[in-house]
């Protein structure tokens, strides 16, 4: 496991590296395909940048249409160090909030990189015709995102990420209409071919008629997102998934501190059983929103009836110089605490308050509407109530990992040839990710840092040919047929959608917010008992060779069922509190998270030892040169 | 709340299809439009019969892949929004609601509703 990371100050690192890479001639480029999985930000930037250099480009999405891809989600924003508003930023001051706000596991190297490179993405998604939001003189604006005292995030109303992954997206659809690249809609990755030690292609299923097809490559790219939505409730799309990344795994790529979740602090609240999906109402809305909770437990009053000095603005009282900005674990873990000690409002009881009467009163309703609009529409279509008159009530949800596929310097994995970008994989964000640097990562590392890293492995790599007539392509093809068909065998049951929900259950109770040994132990037990259950009991109507979500949905529940375990074990071992993870046993005597440098500053790299068999952990020990290691204050 | 779901049943491309009938109880105004349909095959898996095939992903109004056209409007009777964000409260209890696939010569059905 070598992190290669380029020697000499941080500052010079990534010019050193790409001067220091081998290069492919433009003439001989077209002798590589590469083959890219997933077409969300990172996906189709990446896809689109290599088929402009002259690779051969393969990309895949399960949806109808790449720009489906959850990307389009994003809501707030995307961070930059342009500092526009003059008010203080730098691509070092970047750095240094993205790894405090990591809470101090991220690398260092990466980190940085990925400050420098954020200015370019601003500059490469306006010359595609990005509208970003503007001052009235034209100019780019910004507004301030948690964990930082500048602002620096550039948005498209609360419409980000679906502005950036058009513009991705046009730039995808120019290369395919100049046929330089394939586009394989509706096909889905369900494993990865290794040919002599190296990545070297897929198996995919055609969603419409049930096709199962190899693909061989000289390089794989997994932008396949991440695994949140294993928790069944979360605001990830209902079909993201892990497969992809779980599929890698088992054939032998290291998977890195999968228990690292985001708690993203401001969603709409769970209502009952039914629900399917929890709603995210950007965080951008605490720039002018205020979050609140009245100061006696079981207050049942209306909140329009509760006096001023009768609530308890926590977050301006507990962390005056962040106040509503504090950074997401922080403030989510704010939120758990008020509702545990039975402050919380709703008729759940779990939920605060997001105000914006002072804002209206200060900048008036029009303002808000200009800012928010599309926000407030959304809350009230939701929840049949009225933002503009009575608070939005909100509450925690699962909204990213910041663990993933392990990759190097290059964003490579120990797999030589396998390539993960984005969310998929682990390796700019530490233990909690700032707000709008997701959009920032994705389109970094697909327009700014795999096109060379990918140039340097393909230009040099001796790569003997892999046709598909190699019997790697036919073995990996077995398995997935012979995995299909143990999926399919039984005759009646239940839908994979009851265990997938009864899964999301038992990760919330024991491996969400707050972690213990002991809850952590009952887990792993249950995830076993509900992963036998699963393959007794999963039934599976409809034909394999036909559309079928309900085998596309079993298929991805079983690998959540196994990546779950592996989830709790890295909690398990990890006995700091750290990012969004309050670790029971580890807090300092005000009840605040405590980290443990001494034990647990590393990157912990699980690998697969072969079915039954406990994952192996590998330690990547984090080495700051240039940040202190500090308490992470927000007071 | 309590509606009779009449939903377009189409095995293939080639196939033809015609609408099925199914009854369907507790529902809240909470829920969905997605969601009852999450429900509803929920019930038919557990009976033992094919779920209805339907497009969705994001569930948040943005991705547009939830399509439908209900009572005969594309997406609802409401404008401006995706099916995902059409909640039961907007329908009377004991209705009749027809479901069936967008039709367009450029996007033949693939299957059920889809």
């Amino acid at each position: 496991m070598d992190s290669r990371i380029p020697a000499g100050d941080l500052q010079g690192k990534w010019t050193r590296c790409k001067f220091e890479n081998k290069l492919v001639a433009p003439a001989n480029r077209k002798k590589f395909t590469v083959i890219v999985v997933g077409s969300g930000l990172a996906g189709a930037s990446a896809a689109a940048t290599l088929a402009e250099q002259g690779y051969k480009v393969k990309v895949f999405t399960y949806h109808d249409s790449p720009r489906r891809a959850h990307s389009i989600a994003a809501q707030g924003g995307i961070n930059a160090a342009k500092n526009y508003q003059n008010d203080g930023d730098s691509v070092y001051r970047l750095f240094y909030d993205t790894i405090k706000g990591g809470d101090f596991r991220a690398r260092e190297a990466n980190v940085y990189r990925l400050a420098e490179v954020s200015a370019s993405i601003i500059d490469q998604c306006v010359a595609q015709g990005v509208p970003f939001a503007r001052e009235y003189g034209g100019t780019l604006t910004n507004r301030s995102f948690g964990g930082a005292q500048v602002s620096r995030t550039f948005y498209a109303r609360g419409q980000t990420g679906q502005q950036l992954l058009l513009g991705a997206y046009s730039a995808l659809m120019r290369q395919y209409g100049l046929k330089h690249l394939e586009l394989h809609a509706r096909e889905e990755m369900l494993d990865l071919v290794v040919v002599d030690g190296k990545a070297r292609g897929i198996v995919t299923r055609n969603l419409k008629t049930g096709a199962l097809q190899t693909h061989t490559a000289d390089a794989v790219v997994l932008a396949t997102g991440g695994y949140g939505n294993i928790f069944y409730l979360s605001t990830n799309a209902k079909k993201s998934n892990a497969t992809a990344a779980w599929r890698a795994y088992k054939r032998g790529a290291l998977m890195a501190n999968p228990c690292f979740t985001q708690i993203h602090p401001t969603c709409i609240p769970v209502t009952g059983d039914h629900q399917s999906k929890l709603t995210l109402m950007s965080e951008s809305l605490r720039n002018d929103g205020r979050v609140w909770v009245p100061k006696a437990k079981g207050d049942k009053r209306p909140p329009s009836q509760i006096p001023v000095d009768e609530r308890d603005y926590y977050l301006e009282r507990m962390y005056p110089s962040f106040g509503n900005l504090a950074p997401r674990d922080i403030a989510s873990r704010a939120a758990k605490r008020v509702c545990d000690e039975g402050r919380g409002v709703g008729s759940s009881g779990l939920a605060v308050y997001l105000d914006f009467a002072d804002a209206i009163r200060v900048q008036g309703k029009e303002t808000i509407e200009t800012k928010y609009g599309n926000l407030f529409a959304m809350y009230e279509k939701i929840t049949d109530e009225n933002p503009y008159e009575v608070p939005m009530r909100i509450y925690p949800a699962v909204h990213y990992v910041m663990g993933g596929l392990w990759v190097d310097y290059h964003l490579m994995s120990n797999l030589p040839g396998l390539f993960v970008l984005g969310e998929a994989n682990f390796s700019d964000h530490g233990a909690n990710r700032l707000g709008a640097s997701a959009l920032m990562q994705g389109l970094a590392d697909g327009y700014f840092v795999a096109p060379y890293t990918i140039g340097n492995y393909l230009g040099g790599t001796k790569l003997a040919p892999a046709p598909l007539s190699h019997e790697a392509f036919a073995g990996t093809l077995g398995d997935v047929k012979a995995r299909i068909a143990l999926l399919s065998k039984n005759k009646s049951g239940t839908s994979a959608l009851e265990f997938h929900r009864n899964l999301g259950k038992i990760l919330w109770e024991h491996c969400g917010m707050a972690r213990n040994d002991a809850g952590l132990k009952k887990a792993i037990g249950e995830i076993k008992t509900l992963r036998e259950a699963f393959w007794e009991d999963v039934f599976i109507p409809g034909s394999e060779t036909n559309m079928n979500s309900e085998l596309e949905l079993a298929g991805r529940v079983a690998d959540f069922m196994e990546l779950a375990e592996l989830m709790c074990v890295d909690a398990l071992e990890r006995k700091e509190s750290c990012g969004g993870h309050l670790r029971e046993e580890s807090q300092t005597p005000e009840g605040e998270a405590q980290r443990d440098d001494s034990k647990y500053c590393y990157v912990a790299a699980w690998q697969y030892q072969g079915e039954g068999q406990p994952a192996k952990m590998h330690k990547e020990n984090l080495v700051f040169e240039n940040v202190k290691l500090a308490e992470r204050n927000y007071k | 709340m309590k509606f009779t779901l009449k939903i377009w049943r189409q095995e293939t491309p080639q196939s033809s299809g015609k609408f099925v009938s199914y009854p369907i109880d507790s529902i809240t105004g909470d829920m969905s439009f997605l969601e009852m349909l999450d429900m509803l095959n929920v019930e038919l898996v557990r009976k033992g019969e094919p779920a209805v095939e339907f497009e969705h992903d994001c569930r948040e109004g943005i991705c547009g892949s939830c399509s439908l056209t209900i009572n005969g409007c594309p997406h609802g009777p409401d404008t401006g929004t995706a099916t995902c964000q059409l909640h039961m409260r907007r329908f009377k209890d004991g209705e009749t609601l027809y479901i069936e696939p967008w039709r367009a010569r450029a996007f033949p059905v693939i299957k059920d509703l889809v």
